[in-house]
Formats: structure tokens, C-alpha cells, sequence
């Protein structure tokens, strides 16, 4: 049996339902943007262990935040802090399983965990005037610019979903994690939380 | 139009006309419902629940019991509309409620003759017994009472939700609101300021009371602009605050177009607010009660301080003659504002004159209402009102000065107008909601706040405070305070001044005596929306209701729309006075959310329909299932393909075929959605010995193993399979339905009791995309597309699992099979889902290659005995009841192990599981039918079991069913009778649960 013929490898966006561009132009008010296909890790470890530290530090070329729901932008590179043990990596979709052997080569030996989850997660951006209140339909975390605050992130829900929120301009420019398999729905959400904002995009 | 020629807040340059009962009126931008019919002189706006009195506006906010209307028609009608607080709009359609045929001529009047026959608890004591007939009691009743009508079309409108922080939330814009607000929001505080109404300013909109030199109105609009040039200052009008939980989480439903006429409307109806506030002023204001006494419920007699606001607020001119009636000072105004509009105004007082000495004081309102040509009568009392749909006359009494008895001849003065004050009742609804209690005060005859127990300051008449000097201080003290607390540097505001401070003294009087025994003479109404009387009252005493909360159901006091909102403090007050109790022991109801009605709408908010009710979850080959027809089936909040139909075929018929084709060639099915978790680090073995019933220690390197889960109570939670990476490294999978419960069961393990244990989970679910290719040319399928993996069948396996790639991407593959056949599932990063399952799908073209769903999974499954967690098990099921003991490790400790010890899970006679094979080979059992030895025994019949799964198996060319039976194990070839939904019992032989190859050879192939 000779193998298909196939061109290469296709992948395809989680949002399969979903058109952001039918908000509008007027992107200073609102718009919604899906980044698609990046490479993502999830690592685990212990702050407080100084070969886990360096050993990714080594690696990933910058220490891992240990400031609660900070991030890092280091060259194509986000280091978000989850959790006093867990960090997400996003980068480039190519160098996520090389990152991957790496990471775990370096932390051979050491109590860690280290794994790609780039097919798990998406990544949306919503900027505009009217971002804060598109996402505070759906999350009950404080947003307000007093409170959070470009280089922050946090993890939290977006209407009956999880996600990993960073602000990354104080235009405000957000973006957003969220599961594969919710992407559709989440989309419909936005998409409807955005009608109220339509008539000014 | 009975409208005074100037004055009030409404734009007479915009006329607007309406129609009620489909009678057209006209009024002005900025009338109420209420105002505008009282301003076209209409005063008998509908009926009473019980004895079909007539009735009109009492009030002019949301304690009005009357005031309410069917707006609107079709889709977008709304019931119980209150009069008081809902904006009229030009082309607005209002219908009376709760009269038959007409507000006018109501049949069901008739009740109001017999109402000595309608006593309180009449239905509990007439229509509860017999109790066969009561279906037929409350198809009447029904229909005779109630209230409005819910519309019976889908809502048009869209509803929002939003979450908001705030450091102070200030719910009310009276003069204690507006002070809070600007004195927190000036401190730079992130303030939120709510009210019910359409504008700010609570009771001043009402008032002609000048503050700093100028009108209320003045005043005001220099207020608003101030708080509206605040940018951390969120000014909501028509927006209720309608619930007060914990941590200072209030919900606020705001109102966005309910003012507009019907073609202006646009966007959302209504947005509902959950705000989590650091400090709470609640300065919500206070309920003027009524005096009680004979047909104090005809149209006509209102509350005083209404009275102010319908004449100062919308300039409405509400009678020719006036009495107004009270027993405090704050009603003095009122008869003031009714004199200056040009009405005769008689003011009886139920107190003796003590105003001897203020009489020269010319600014004391003994004296103003004097000036005003008000005639002033002291120490009397109305005891009954003339006229049925309409006051004509009002006859006083003298009344003694502890209130108990009246005397002398009745005096009747004509007038079209009676105006009541008894007091105030703060509206200590939300502080209630928080938690804290109200407490008694004698000297102010209300309840008022006692200690907060949230973040919270009650302020002004809220606060029991109702002289507007005290408002106005509280309020800037309660700002100033909370803007403190939220971490602000409170900044100095002047007091505002008045011309003269407000009196509020006041002597309690709840009702006017009768001279005849209670329950004679005229009716007099403390409930009117639920036409509870004094005497009903004291009925319930009488039978031996002393709780106030059983009161309230035997009467239905306090119950309906309004919440009692009018009634029920002055019920309490008639319950102790019965009761001989002192108020204070009576106690008062709990208030609960919502403090008046919320639409569900609001509550659902934009959460509806099949997209955004629930969460959808999609795999990756999703829209590729979507495309070749699959129907598909809920499991969790997963689509799962159910199965894929071709034309024209049944359910059963697609089944057959893809069962017959997987065991035949090849099937594919989506497993993307099984849980999947990375368990990772050196006690990741020790940790997965403690979690499952089975050891992992001495697993190989790349190789599966299929293990359960039991809870603490011996019982299966979850199973699958689990492999093994590296020594310190497992992937395992949970069934769909369990994988985030699984995933926070082992995080509470390693978290709260074994935080010794270094291991880390990591959830990849979503991350994998994963096909199970299925049967004998599954290996030539996968060979084909896969590199890197030599598939020999002993390099590689049954129950091992190899990393490959497919056209350069890496893949998982495992020879693992819920099936029985040769199958593989190969993984691979979702993003390649769809290509991968299209790589599939080409390559096995040759063997026909049948995409299946989850219900030819159940069958295939079923064939081979295998049990779904869920399904065949309920919770009470252990491994060995399933025959599975081989699962279960004797040599170490596990979650559960101790409880499969328990005397109940090692006694004879349990459930077991077994295959059931049906004498009529054509005849497929119910799932959860009820399983008997014999249908001839004595009833009841003892059930021994219940049928769990059962399927036509095309494959072993009959029913199969699988069961949890009785001590199933020893029966082994017995006959057991099983119930079918029809009636009938059907025969069925118990086997194993193992129809097909016994011998678990087809996988090893």
C-alpha cells in the first residue's frame, strides 16, 4: 500500500464558526483578533529550587517570573506566571518541541514537568476602548487600569470557560488563552457580549 | 386633566399619549404611569386579588400594592408593572389586572359581599379537603385571583450581564446618596452610585425643601454635575440594587429601555450588574406606612408624602377637598403642598395639641400649615371613608391619647382626597440580605439596622434618620468613612444648610379602634395587595398563630409583588397588639432577595439558546464529522459524533453496518475527548499505586495498563487506560465525563494529604487530537501514514504505545482497544487533528474504512463485556462486582481499599455484573429495566437487578444486554424475567458478559 500523496501538514484554527472581523475597522474601540498557532508549554516546578530555576533559566535564555500573575516578553517568547510552580511558555508554533526536549534535558533529574500543549490552546487579542468592559461581562476579575495593568496576567473564567488573561499595552491591549474545544463557544460569547459595543466599531 | 398650571418635573413642551384598558390619555415626558392617570383623573386603575375591591394608587414608589399593570401586548408584554415607578412613553398600552370583564364592572366583585365568608386561611380550611376535589378548587380559583400575565411568546430582547469592583457602592441617590457618592468619589474612590429611579435626588425630587440657599431642584443638578465630572464615579439610574450577599457581592439590574416607546428601543433591555464592593452605603431610603382604619382601601386614599410627590414632582392637581390624616409631623407637609396647589385641606392629627407654646414660632409646621389656610384638627381620627370607587367623605372621631378607644359623634367632612401618614419604615431590605438584624426602636416606632456584619453604613432614612439635615450629615460622614476604608484621603466638604431643620416626631399609631368587635364594621386593609384585613389578623391570633412568620402564611400577608413593602411592618405591630406581645417580641420576617421583582430575563441574562447556554466542545475533526453527516450526541459538554448515518438509514441500520465493517476491515473513531493527564515526577509510580486498585511500579517503559479508580468508599469512580512514558513519567486517560472531576480529585490528594509525593499533573486533553483506528486492517491503515514505527505485531505489542511521525509531525500511537480488535489510537497535536483523521481516512479507502460514533463504540464494547464507568456502574458498584478482581491488588494499598473490606461489600447477595441473553433473540431490553425471578410471585415482586446496557449486536447476530444482577456471578445460566416498558416480561437467560471471542484473541492479532 503506497502512503496518500498530501501536501504538507495543514492545521487548522479551533475557531470553526467564528468571523472577529464582523465587528468592524474601528479597531481603537474594539476589536478581536485570533493569533493562531503558536507553540505553548506548560512547566512545573518549584521557585525555590535553584536547578529548576536555572536549568530553565539556561534554556529558555530568561529567569521564569516569580512575581504572582506577572508575565515576561523576551524575544519571540511569553513567560507567563501561573502559579507558584507553573508557568506557561508561548512561542513560535516550530521551536515548541524543541523547547519541549530541551527544557526537559536541562531539568533531567530535577522535580519538574515540562509539556507542550500548543494544540490545547488558542490565543485571542481584544484591544480597544471598550475591551475592559467586553471582558468584564464574563470575568468577575477587577480590571480597571488602577488595578490591573500592562505586564500582568492572571488566570481566571471568560463567561463558562477557563482562560489565561495578559495585558500587554495600556491601550489596553489584552490577550487571552483559551481551551481548544471551548473555542467556538467562546467566540459566539464574544461575538454577542461585542453587539452592545457594534454601533461604535 | 386634573394638572396644575405650573410646576413639576415633567417637560410640558412634550405631550405623549397612551392608551389604558384601550382608552387613549395624554401626558407628559417624565409622568409615571401613576402620575399620568391621576393627572387625567382616572383613580380606580384596578381590582383587589380576593374580593375584587376597587382600588387605586396609593403610593409613589415601590411600595405600592395597587399600581399594577399588563404593559404592552404579544412577545413584549410585561405583568405587574408598578405604577409609581415605571416611565410613561408616547403609544405605551396599558390593561388593568385582575378584573374581569372590565376595571369598572367586575363580575368577580360579588366576592367583596361575602368577604365575612373569605376569612384569612379560607382556602386552606375549605378547598384542601376533600383532597380530590382541590384540582378542581384551584382551576377556579386560578382564575378568579392572581396576577398578571407572562407573556407566552419567546422574549425578543437580549439581556446583558457584567461583573463590576467599586470601592464604594452607594444604593440610593436621595440626599444621604448623593452626599456619600460625592463626598467618596471626590476622595478619588471608585464609586458606584445605583437608584430605582428614572433620575437622581430620591424624596428632594418630591421636595421643596432649599438646601444652601436653593431649590431642591437647583440643588440637585448641581449634585449630578459634580458626580458626573468624577471619572471613577459610575452614575446608574434605573437600576435596582435587588440582592446583597456576601463579601459585599450586590446584583443590580438596570433598566436600559423599558422608558422608550417600543420603536426607540434598541440594544439590550436590561443589564445585570454583580459588583463586588469594598465599602457599601446604603442609603435606601425609608416606606411611609398608611394609618389603618374603616375602607382605607378606597381609591383615593394615599399615602402623604405621594400626595407631595404627585403634586410638588409631576404637578398634578389631586383634589378639590382634602383631609390628610396623621400622627406624626412630616405629613404637615403635604397638607401644605396641598394648599398652596389651591386644595381645601383639612389635617387631622391623632395627637392632643402640644404645640401651645410654638404657636408664635412661624416656622414650625403647626404654624406653616396654619398660614397655608390648612384647618387643623387635633386629637381625632378618621374612622371610615364614604364612597366606593371613589372617596367622598371621610368621618372622624375623636381618639383617645393612648389610641385605644374612639368617641364622641362622628364628623364627616367631604373630600375626594385622604392623605395617611403613620411614620416612616426604613427600607432595611439590603441590609437585611447582608446579614444584619433589624432591632426595634420604641421612640421611632420602626425597625431600624442594628450592627453591620459586611463592610456597610446604613445612612439617612434608611438609618431610622429622616430629617433631611441628618441625611445630608450621615451620608457625607458615611462617604468621607468608605473612601477612608477603600484607601482614600477623604476631602472636606461643607454640610449643606436649610432654612429650618425638618421635624420627625412622631406618636405610634398603627390603626384606628372600631367600636365594634374585629372582623365587624367596615374592612380595614393592612395588606391591600393580598386584601389582608385587621381582622384576618386577628383571627390568626385567635386560632393560635403567634409566629409572625406563620401569620404571614396563614394570611398571605406580606406575600405578592410588593413584598409587604406597605403592609407588613403595621402587620406585625396588629399581631403583637393581638398577641398582647410588645413589638419588639414579635419580631420581623426575613427579607430576602430580590427587592422588588427581577425579569428572568435579567437572571438568564444573554445565557440562553443551544450556542451560549452551555459550553459546546469541539475536537478538532469536528467540522470534518459535521461534513460527512454525523449526528451527534452530548457527553459532558463534548459533541461527540453519535453515529453517521447514509441516506435513508435508521439508527440501527448505521449502527449494524458500522459495527459489522469495524470487526470485518477497519473502523476510525474520534477519542479525542477522553481525559488526558501528564502524571510526572519520581513518586509518579507510588502516587498512581495509591490512586488505582492495581500496582504500577514494575509497568515497562511505553507500555499500558487499564486500571480503576475508586472513591473512599470502595466504590469505581473512573477507569482507563494509563502508560507509561518513562519511569518518572505516565499519561493517563479518564473517561470524558470524569476527566476535570478525576483531575481535582488527584490535585486534592497531592495538595491537601500527600504533599510528600513529588509528582506534577499537567491536564493535555485538549492539546491531543486522537483516532482510534479499529479492526484487522487497522495495522495496514496506521502502518501506511505513520513513520518511525515498526508495527510489527510483536515489536510492537497489545497494551505498548510508540512515537512516530506522520508526514514529519510527531504522533503518539497506542496499541491499546476498547473494542476487542486490532486497533491503534494515534495522537497528535490538535492543531493537525483534521489532517490527520484526512490521512486516515485516505489510507484506509482501500479497506473501506467506516467512521463510527459513539454508539457502535457502545455496542463494540458491550460484545466484549467492557464496562462504561457511569453506565453499567452507579456509584454503588465495586471492581468485584463487575468481575474485574483481577484489577485489584491484595499486596498494597489504594484509595477505597479499606472500604471494599466493609461488611456490605463482601456479603453474599450483591449486585454483580452479567450479560443477559434474551430467550427472543429479536427482543432488545430497556436500559434500567427492572429485573425479577419470577413474574407469577406475590406483589410487591422483589426486584433483584436492573439491566445497565443493551443493544442489537449485528456481530453476534442477536440482542445482548448487560445487567447488575443479585448475585449474579453463582447464576450462571439461570433464567431471570425482565420488565419491559409496555408491561410485558420477557425471558432471559443470564451468561457471561462476553459475546464474543472469549478468548481475547482478535486484539493479539
Amino acid at each position: 500500500m503506497s502512503k496518500p500523496t498530501s501536501t504538507a501538514p495543514a492545521m487548522t484554527s479551533a475557531f470553526t464558526e467564528i468571523d472577529f472581523s464582523q465587528l468592524g475597522t474601528r479597531k481603537h474601540v474594539l476589536s478581536i483578533e485570533e493569533l493562531a498557532f503558536f507553540g505553548h508549554l506548560n512547566i512545573r516546578g518549584a521557585s525555590d529550587n535553584s536547578k529548576f530555576m536555572h536549568g530553565v533559566e539556561n534554556t529558555l535564555g530568561v529567569a521564569l517570573p516569580t512575581q504572582a500573575n506577572t508575565f515576561l516578553n523576551v524575544g519571540s517568547n511569553t513567560v507567563l506566571w501561573l502559579g507558584p510552580n507553573e508557568w506557561l511558555v508561548i512561542t513560535p508554533l516550530a521551536e515548541a518541541k524543541q523547547l519541549e526536549q530541551g527544557l526537559r534535558t536541562a531539568l533531567s533529574g530535577v522535580f519538574s514537568s515540562v509539556n507542550e500543549v500548543s494544540g490545547g490552546n488558542s490565543v485571542l487579542e481584544v484591544a480597544g476602548d471598550k475591551a475592559r468592559d467586553l471582558l468584564l461581562k464574563g470575568c468577575p476579575l477587577d480590571l480597571h487600569s488602577s488595578v490591573f495593568k500592562t505586564g500582568q496576567c492572571a488566570q481566571s473564567v471568560l463567561a463558562k470557560t477557563s482562560m489565561t488573561l495578559w495585558q500587554t499595552e495600556d491601550a489596553p491591549v489584552f490577550r487571552l488563552v483559551v481551551r481548544r474545544s471551548f473555542a467556538d463557544y467562546l467566540g459566539h460569547w464574544l461575538l454577542d457580549a461585542a453587539r452592545e459595543f457594534q454601533d461604535l466599531t | 386633566m386634573s394638572r396644575l398650571e405650573r410646576g413639576g418635573r415633567i417637560d410640558r413642551g412634550q405631550q405623549i399619549s397612551f392608551t389604558f384598558d384601550s382608552k387613549q390619555y395624554h401626558a407628559f415626558q417624565g409622568d409615571t404611569i401613576a402620575s399620568a392617570l391621576l393627572a387625567n383623573g382616572v383613580r380606580l386603575i384596578g381590582r383587589s386579588w380576593k374580593y375584587h375591591r376597587p382600588r387605586g394608587i396609593i403610593g409613589d414608589g415601590a411600595e405600592e400594592p395597587n399600581g399594577l399593570f399588563q404593559v404592552e401586548q404579544g412577545a413584549r408584554t410585561i405583568p405587574n408593572v408598578r405604577a409609581t415607578q415605571a416611565q410613561v412613553y408616547d403609544g405605551m398600552v396599558l390593561r388593568s389586572t385582575n378584573a374581569w370583564p372590565s376595571v369598572q364592572f367586575d363580575i368577580m366583585s360579588v366576592f367583596g359581599l361575602f368577604s365575612r365568608f373569605l376569612p384569612a386561611g379560607f382556602y386552606y380550611k375549605t378547598f384542601m379537603w376533600p383532597a380530590k376535589f382541590w384540582m378542581g378548587y384551584e382551576h377556579i380559583i386560578r382564575k378568579a385571583s392572581g396576577l398578571g400575565a407572562s407573556p407566552k411568546e419567546l422574549d425578543p430582547d437580549h439581556y446583558e450581564k457584567t461583573n463590576a469592583h467599586c470601592d464604594v457602592l452607594v444604593v440610593g441617590s436621595g440626599a444621604s446618596g448623593l452626599m456619600a457618592a460625592l463626598a467618596a468619589g471626590k476622595a478619588g474612590a471608585r464609586v458606584i452610585l445605583a437608584d430605582e429611579q428614572e433620575e437622581f435626588g430620591g424624596r428632594l425630587l418630591s421636595s421643596r425643601a432649599r438646601i444652601n440657599g436653593m431649590s431642591s431642584t437647583q440643588w440637585l443638578q448641581q449634585m449630578r454635575a459634580q458626580l458626573s465630572e468624577l471619572q471613577d464615579v459610575q452614575l446608574l439610574p434605573r437600576s435596582t440594587v435587588f440582592g446583597y450577599h456576601d463579601g459585599n457581592f450586590l446584583t443590580i439590574a438596570q433598566r436600559l429601555h423599558d422608558h422608550l416607546p417600543l420603536a426607540q428601543r434598541k440594544g439590550a433591555r436590561e443589564k445585570l450588574w454583580r459588583v463586588r464592593a469594598k465599602q457599601v452605603v446604603l442609603a435606601t431610603g425609608a416606606h411611609e406606612r398608611p394609618i389603618i382604619f374603616g375602607n382605607n382601601d378606597r381609591p383615593g386614599v394615599m399615602l402623604a408624602s405621594a400626595v407631595s410627590s404627585y403634586v410638588n414632582r409631576y404637578g398634578v392637581k389631586l383634589a378639590d377637598r382634602a383631609v390628610v390624616f396623621t400622627n406624626n409631623d412630616s405629613a404637615y407637609q403635604a397638607a401644605i403642598d396641598l394648599a398652596d396647589a389651591g386644595t381645601l385641606v383639612t389635617l387631622v392629627d391623632s395627637r392632643v395639641d402640644s404645640r401651645v407654646d410654638s404657636s408664635h414660632d412661624t416656622a414650625s409646621d403647626d404654624a406653616r400649615a396654619k398660614a397655608a389656610g390648612v384647618k387643623i384638627m387635633h386629637g381625632c381620627a378618621v374612622v371610615n371613608v364614604i364612597g366606593k370607587a371613589q372617596i367622598l367623605a371621610a368621618e372622624i372621631q375623636k381618639i383617645s391619647a393612648d389610641g385605644k378607644s374612639i368617641s364622641g359623634v362622628v364628623q364627616r367632612i367631604d373630600c375626594d382626597l385622604l392623605a395617611t401618614s403613620g411614620g416612616w419604615n426604613p427600607a432595611i431590605h439590603l441590609f437585611s440580605q447582608s446579614g444584619g438584624k433589624a432591632i426595634w426602636n420604641d421612640d421611632k416606632a420602626c425597625f431600624e439596622t442594628g450592627k453591620a456584619v459586611q463592610e456597610q453604613f446604613s445612612v439617612g432614612a434608611a438609618n431610622a434618620s429622616f430629617a433631611l439635615q441628618d441625611c445630608l450629615r450621615q451620608g457625607l460622614d458615611a462617604g468621607q468613612r468608605a473612601a477612608a476604608a477603600s484607601g482614600h484621603q477623604p476631602v472636606d466638604l461643607d454640610l449643606p444648610t436649610l432654612e429650618k431643620p425638618e421635624s420627625t416626631e412622631l406618636t405610634p399609631l398603627w390603626r384606628v379602634p372600631n367600636m365594634g368587635k374585629p372582623g365587624h364594621g367596615p374592612k380595614a386593609f393592612v395588606d391591600p395587595q393580598n386584601d389582608v384585613g385587621v381582622s384576618d389578623i386577628f383571627l390568626a391570633a385567635r386560632e393560635g398563630f403567634e409566629s409572625i412568620e406563620h401569620v404571614k402564611r396563614y394570611t398571605a400577608l406580606g406575600f405578592g409583588t410588593d413584598q409587604g413593602k406597605m403592609g407588613n411592618i403595621s402587620g406585625m405591630a396588629i399581631l403583637s397588639e393581638a398577641l398582647g406581645n410588645k413589638i419588639s417580641d414579635t419580631g420581623t420576617t426575613t427579607f430576602r432577595p430580590n427587592y422588588t421583582p427581577v425579569t428572568f430575563g435579567a437572571i438568564a441574562g444573554p445565557e440562553i439558546g443551544s450556542t451560549l447556554s452551555d459550553p459546546a466542545r469541539k475536537t478538532a475533526m469536528h467540522t470534518w464529522h459535521q461534513e460527512h453527516g454525523a449526528l451527534f450526541e452530548d457527553v459532558g459538554q463534548w459533541k461527540r459524533p453519535w453515529y453517521f448515518p447514509k441516506a435513508g438509514e435508521t439508527l440501527q441500520q448505521a449502527v449494524d453496518r458500522e459495527c459489522l465493517a469495524t470487526r470485518a476491515s477497519v473502523g476510525i473513531m474520534d477519542a479525542s475527548t477522553l481525559g488526558k493527564i501528564e502524571v510526572v515526577g519520581n513518586d509518579a509510580s507510588e502516587f498512581l499505586n495509591r490512586l488505582y486498585t492495581n500496582a504500577w511500579s514494575k509497568l515497562g517503559i511505553d507500555c499500558a495498563r487499564y486500571g480503576f479508580m475508586l472513591g473512599e468508599d470502595g466504590m469505581v469512580m473512573d477507569d482507563g487506560v494509563t502508560i507509561r512514558f518513562a519511569e518518572d513519567r505516565y499519561f493517563m486517560h479518564t473517561t470524558t465525563g470524569g476527566a476535570a472531576s478525576v483531575m481535582s480529585w488527584m490535585e486534592l490528594w497531592l495538595q491537601t494529604e500527600w504533599p510528600e509525593l513529588d509528582v506534577y499533573l499537567t491536564s493535555v486533553t485538549d492539546h491531543w487530537a486522537t483516532a482510534a483506528v479499529v479492526g484487522p486492517n487497522s495495522r495496514k491503515v496506521v502502518s501506511a501514514v505513520v513513520d518511525g514505527i515498526d508495527f510489527d505485531k510483536d515489536a510492537f505489542p497489545f497494551m505498548t504505545s510508540r512515537a512516530g511521525t506522520l508526514l514529519g509531525v510527531p504522533v503518539r500511537v497506542n496499541r491499546i482497544s476498547f473494542s476487542g480488535e486490532l486497533s491503534y489510537e494515534v495522537n497528535i497535536d490538535a492543531n493537525y487533528g483534521r489532517f490527520m483523521w484526512e490521512q486516515l481516512m485516505a489510507a484506509g479507502a482501500d479497506y473501506d474504512i467506516t467512521p463510527y460514533g459513539t454508539e457502535t463504540m457502545h455496542v463494540l464494547r458491550a460484545e466484549k463485556g467492557y464496562v462504561i464507568v457511569g453506565q453499567d456502574t452507579d456509584g454503588s458498584v465495586t471492581p468485584h462486582d463487575l468481575g474485574m478482581s483481577w484489577a485489584v491488588s491484595k499486596t498494597k494499598d489504594f484509595l477505597g481499599r479499606r472500604s471494599l473490606l466493609r461488611e456490605d461489600c463482601v456479603r453474599d447477595n450483591r449486585k454483580q455484573f452479567v450479560g443477559l441473553l434474551t430467550q427472543d433473540p429479536a427482543e432488545v431490553l430497556q436500559e434500567g429495566a427492572q429485573i425479577v425471578n419470577h413474574a407469577s410471585d406475590d406483589i410487591p415482586l422483589p426486584m433483584i437487578g436492573h439491566v445497565t446496557s443493551s443493544y442489537h449486536s449485528a456481530c453476534v447476530g442477536r440482542s445482548i444486554a448487560l445487567a447488575l444482577l443479585k448475585n449474579g456471578h453463582q447464576r450462571f445460566g439461570e433464567t431471570v424475567q425482565v420488565t419491559t416498558p409496555d408491561g410485558r416480561f420477557v425471558s432471559a437467560e443470564i451468561s457471561s458478559t462476553v459475546f464474543i471471542d472469549p478468548n481475547g484473541e482478535r486484539q493479539n492479532v
